[in-house]
Formats: C-alpha cells, sequence, structure tokens
C-alpha cells in the first residue's frame, strides 16, 4: 500500500469538475481529505491523504489529474521551524487544531510534533516572526 | 523591626550584595510556604517582567551631519519612512511604519532590530536645500555604532492588563490579537498575568516617572504615564483592573539593546509592531507591596472581548483569569468552550525576570524612586467626531 500526502490547486475552469470521485472510482484510491477550500469561478486548494494499492495505479491517477488542468505537489509531512526566529509566544498554538503546536505548560517554550501536522497552514500566518514556514518543496507532479 | 523599608535602605543592600531579590513567580510561593510577616522581612525586591507586542514604539536617531550639510526633509530607512519634522538630521522611526517596497512584511520594528542587531540600513534623505543646508539629497548605509544618539522612546508599553479576543463571526478575521477563527474558534490574550510589571503594583505605589527598568536588554527608564494611560477601568477587590488600563512611556539606549528582547513582528493582515521586553523591579516597602506581589493568575481577572464586530465598543462575553487562560482552554459565559493561546511570551518574561534578579543581586542594578507618581485618576477618552462647521460655529 502507498502512502501519499496531495496538494492540489484547482483553477476557475476546473472547480466544477468531480475530481474525487474520478479518483475513488477510477483508479481505486482511498482518501482523506484533510483540508479543502473550494469556490464556484475561484482558484481552489485540496490537501488530502490517500492510500492507493500498487503504484502504477497512483501514476494513472497523477496523469489524470495533470490532464484535467490540476497542479499536484506530492507534500512532504513536515512543516518547517526555525527555532531561532521564534520567541515562544504561543500564538500559533491557538490556530493549530491539529494540536501538533503545543505550549509546554512548565517551560512555556512551543513544542511541534511533526507527525499531528496537517498542513493547514494556519500557524505559518499566526507568527509574526517567520518562525514556522510551509515546506513547499514538496515533488512537484508535472 | 520598622513597619517601612525606603529606597535607599534597599539600595544600601544591594549596593552591598546582600538584597534578597525574588521573581514575581517566587514570591508567590515564598508568601505561600512562609507568610507574608517573613516574606516582608526577608525579601527586598521582587522582579516583575512582560514580553509582547507593543505598537506604539520607536526610535530617535541623529545621523551626524555630511558635508555639504542637509537638513532632512524626508527620510528612508530601508524604505520605512522616518519623520523628520524635527531638526537637521534627527528623525523618529516609529515602530509600525511599514516599508514602501515590501509594505507589512518589513517595517519600522525591523529596522530597529536591524540597527540592534549591527547590520547595515539604508539611509535615504531628501530636503528643499537652504543657505546653511544647501543639500538636496543623501543616499549612504548607516550602523547602530555610526550614529550619534539612538534611543528607543515608546510612548505606551506595558499595558497593565489587557483583553482576551474571540470572534462570534461566520468567518475568521484577522487582528492585532492575531488571527481569530469564525465561531469562537481560538481565544488570544497578551499579558504575563502574576508576572506583568503594573498587576503586581497596581495603583503605581513603586513604579512611576523615573523608575529604573530593564528595556530590551539595557538599562532604560520610565519617562512618563503612557498614552492611554488609564487608570480608571473598573477593577475587582483586589485592585486589578479587569481589562487594559495603566500604560507606561519608556526611554533607553538602543545602543545597549540585545535582539533576544526586542523582535520585530509582522502581524498577518494587520501590520507591523514591536515586541518589547521590559523588566521592572518593586521593592517591597511595606507588607502591602508583599500582598501585592504575591498575586497569583487566578487571581487576575481578565474580560473577554467580542472582535466580530470591529467597534471601538467591541461587546463584552464576560470574564475569565489568567490561571484558567493558561490551562489552554476557557468556558465562556455562553456556554462555549474555547481553545486558548497567549501572543506575549511567558517563557521570555521568565527570563527578563531572572536576568533583572541577577543585575540587582550582583549590585549592578539600583532602584531608582519616581520623580513623580503615574496618575490614579485619569480618564481615557474616546474622540468625538465634529463637522468643520460646527466647529466655526462655536467661535
Amino acid at each position: 500500500m502507498i502512502n501519499k500526502r496531495l496538494q492540489l490547486v484547482y483553477h476557475p475552469d476546473n472547480v466544477s469538475k468531480a475530481i474525487i470521485y474520478d479518483l475513488v472510482k477510477n483508479y481505486d484510491i482511498v482518501i482523506n481529505i484533510i483540508q479543502a477550500r473550494i469556490l464556484p469561478d475561484e482558484e481552489g486548494k485540496l490537501v488530502m491523504d490517500i492510500k492507493v494499492s500498487k503504484k502504477s495505479a497512483l501514476d494513472q491517477a497523477l496523469k489524470y489529474l495533470n490532464n484535467e488542468g490540476i497542479d499536484v505537489t506530492i507534500l512532504e509531512k513536515s512543516i518547517a521551524y526555525n527555532q531561532e526566529a521564534c520567541v515562544h509566544c504561543g500564538a500559533c498554538t491557538g490556530l493549530c487544531k491539529a494540536e501538533a503546536l503545543i505550549m509546554d505548560k512548565t517551560s512555556w517554550e512551543l513544542l511541534l510534533d511533526q507527525e499531528n501536522c496537517l498542513l493547514c497552514g494556519m500557524c505559518v500566518s499566526a507568527c509574526g516572526f517567520n518562525a514556522l514556514s510551509l515546506e513547499t518543496n514538496g515533488d512537484n507532479y508535472v | 523591626m520598622t513597619n517601612e523599608k525606603t529606597f535607599s535602605e534597599i539600595n544600601e543592600k544591594i549596593k552591598k550584595g546582600k538584597a534578597v531579590v525574588l521573581t514575581a513567580d517566587e514570591m508567590s510561593d515564598f508568601v505561600d510556604d512562609h507568610g507574608e510577616d517573613k516574606a516582608f522581612e526577608e525579601v527586598d525586591v521582587v522582579t516583575t517582567a512582560t514580553f509582547g507586542a507593543m505598537c506604539s514604539s520607536g526610535a530617535f536617531l541623529n545621523f551626524g551631519h555630511a558635508d555639504p550639510p542637509i537638513r532632512m526633509g524626508r527620510v528612508y530607512l530601508n524604505d520605512v519612512l522616518a519623520y523628520s519634522g524635527i531638526a537637521a538630521v534627527d528623525a523618529y522611526i516609529g515602530a509600525t511604519e511599514e516599508s514602501e517596497i515590501l509594505a507589512d512584511e518589513y517595517g519600522g520594528a525591523h529596522v530597529i532590530e536591524d540597527l540592534i542587531k549591527g547590520k547595515k540600513v539604508h539611509l535615504r534623505a531628501s530636503a528643499k536645500g537652504t543657505d546653511c543646508y544647501p543639500r538636496k539629497e543623501i543616499d549612504t548605509y548607516i550602523s547602530l555604532e555610526d550614529l550619534n544618539q539612538a534611543y528607543l522612546f515608546n510612548p505606551r508599553n506595558c499595558y497593565q492588563n489587557y483583553w482576551v479576543a474571540v470572534n462570534s463571526s461566520n468567518k475568521i478575521i484577522y487582528t492585532y490579537m492575531g488571527p481569530l477563527y469564525a465561531n469562537y474558534g481560538n481565544a488570544s490574550y497578551s499579558s504575563a498575568g502574576q508576572l506583568s510589571p503594573l498587576l503586581n503594583d497596581p495603583y503605581y505605589q513603586t513604579i512611576g516617572i523615573g523608575t529604573r527598568i530593564f528595556l530590551g536588554g539595557a538599562q532604560g527608564y520610565i519617562s512618563w504615564e503612557g498614552t492611554q494611560h488609564n487608570p480608571s477601568r473598573e477593577r475587582t477587590k483586589n485592585g486589578i483592573p479587569v481589562g487594559g488600563a495603566g500604560t507606561i512611556a519608556v526611554i533607553g539606549d538602543l545602543k545597549e539593546m540585545n535582539s533576544n528582547y526586542i523582535r520585530a513582528a509582522s502581524v498577518t493582515n494587520y501590520g507591523v509592531s514591536l515586541y518589547v521586553g521590559i523588566g521592572i523591579p518593586i521593592p517591597i516597602l511595606n507588607k502591602e507591596m508583599v500582598k501585592r506581589t504575591a498575586i497569583r493568575d487566578r487571581d487576575i481577572d481578565v474580560t473577554v472581548i467580542d472582535y466580530a464586530g470591529g467597534s471601538r465598543d467591541n461587546p463584552s462575553l464576560g470574564r475569565v483569569n489568567y490561571e484558567e487562560l493558561r490551562s489552554g482552554e476557557i468556558k465562556l459565559p455562553n456556554g462555549k468552550i474555547v481553545t486558548t493561546a497567549p501572543l506575549s511570551s511567558l517563557n521570555k518574561a521568565r527570563l527578563i525576570a531572572s536576568e533583572l534578579k541577577d543585575w540587582i543581586s550582583k549590585g549592578d542594578f539600583l532602584l531608582e524612586e519616581p520623580v513623580q507618581k503615574l496618575s490614579n485618576t485619569r480618564k481615557f477618552k474616546p474622540i468625538e467626531m465634529k463637522k468643520e462647521g460646527a466647529l466655526i460655529n462655536d467661535k
């Protein structure tokens, strides 16, 4: 079984297509949507974990997405944390619903648990010090 | 032993290296363990601190004269406008002024941080040219050591308590209290609570104009009451105001500061701010100050405000205390359970309180008695919207 986390960027002209349905039905992919914001006539973004039995099926699915005009990025499951820049204020923790970022209640230092991170990116906008950034160097599938 | 100690008695002990100094956290424990009488007998100074966003900040800079000299009209530092409507080569760089190129990614606060870090800063200035100041342009690089004077002068810092911010609307909003999720998705607060300076001296009995403080890693001073100083805020029985109340204006030498304790921040969809580290020593002059400095987070109430409306008078949703806020979750009177997160760094505030304690314990930092008290009666007024015509009619 192959597990991947994908980010799909939809363009205004393909938001109305039943992409997820096709992935499930035609390529037998198990999908867990982590984050989605797709609105009519607007660029949209969807982050999902997928499970697929064979590499050939994954390749075909990626080719399908490419043909449909969806920009696909295979995300590495990590967020970059620059400890030097961090002041341990904790502002990011209120935005992190996955509890990947929490405050140590004794030292009041920021703790990051990559495993819990859903790559939603809200911590990035909560941090005034550029201490957190989304890992954007995932493999782009073109 | 008398019931009062004086600043000079305590300073004598500091000079001899015999003063007993505790942080406000340690004082609370000491009083719990040994009682107030023993605390008054043994403890001389309690150190308090905070490290948080203090927008109302900036620095006065003097660049020195070029030859031929210039009377600077408009001044830019790394493309951030500095106010130069003062003498020829003086300017004030305000923390929240944004870069004309990078907008809210870089601002006056970042210029201040870069200067403290010893980085070169691009100075551009233009002028109309006069007989005595004929130069019309200047374009060069400066660093902190090149400047004649560079001092932080912050009109409003160190708020005595603040608010807890939530958002009742159905969409996320971006505020100076950080992003607030829709439908009470999170709550943010910004105070060091029991370690915060003005919460340990709620009626400003020892903290006033002239008080020597820890400012950004250097020794600085309280220069005036802060703008929007509002001691008239409603208080609980223990004297603690339930929202933003007292403030102080502070001054200190940028050349002695340390970027560990002064940091620029860009708040998403809001703008630039400066995180300032401030530590204030409180002399234990009497038993009342023992009581004041022994305060705990659970004794400090704060009002929860709904920021959804974007109004001057955003509605209150009741009160919680800092112990609840620190637990990571609060229950609002409307029954909502809300995740909480701090905006000011307790970790840094503790470091500052400890460093100030070290300075005093080693005799490197003496207490200064205020030359004037902060007002205990001032009211913070709103601005009234008046029409020009109405003003003319008034005459």
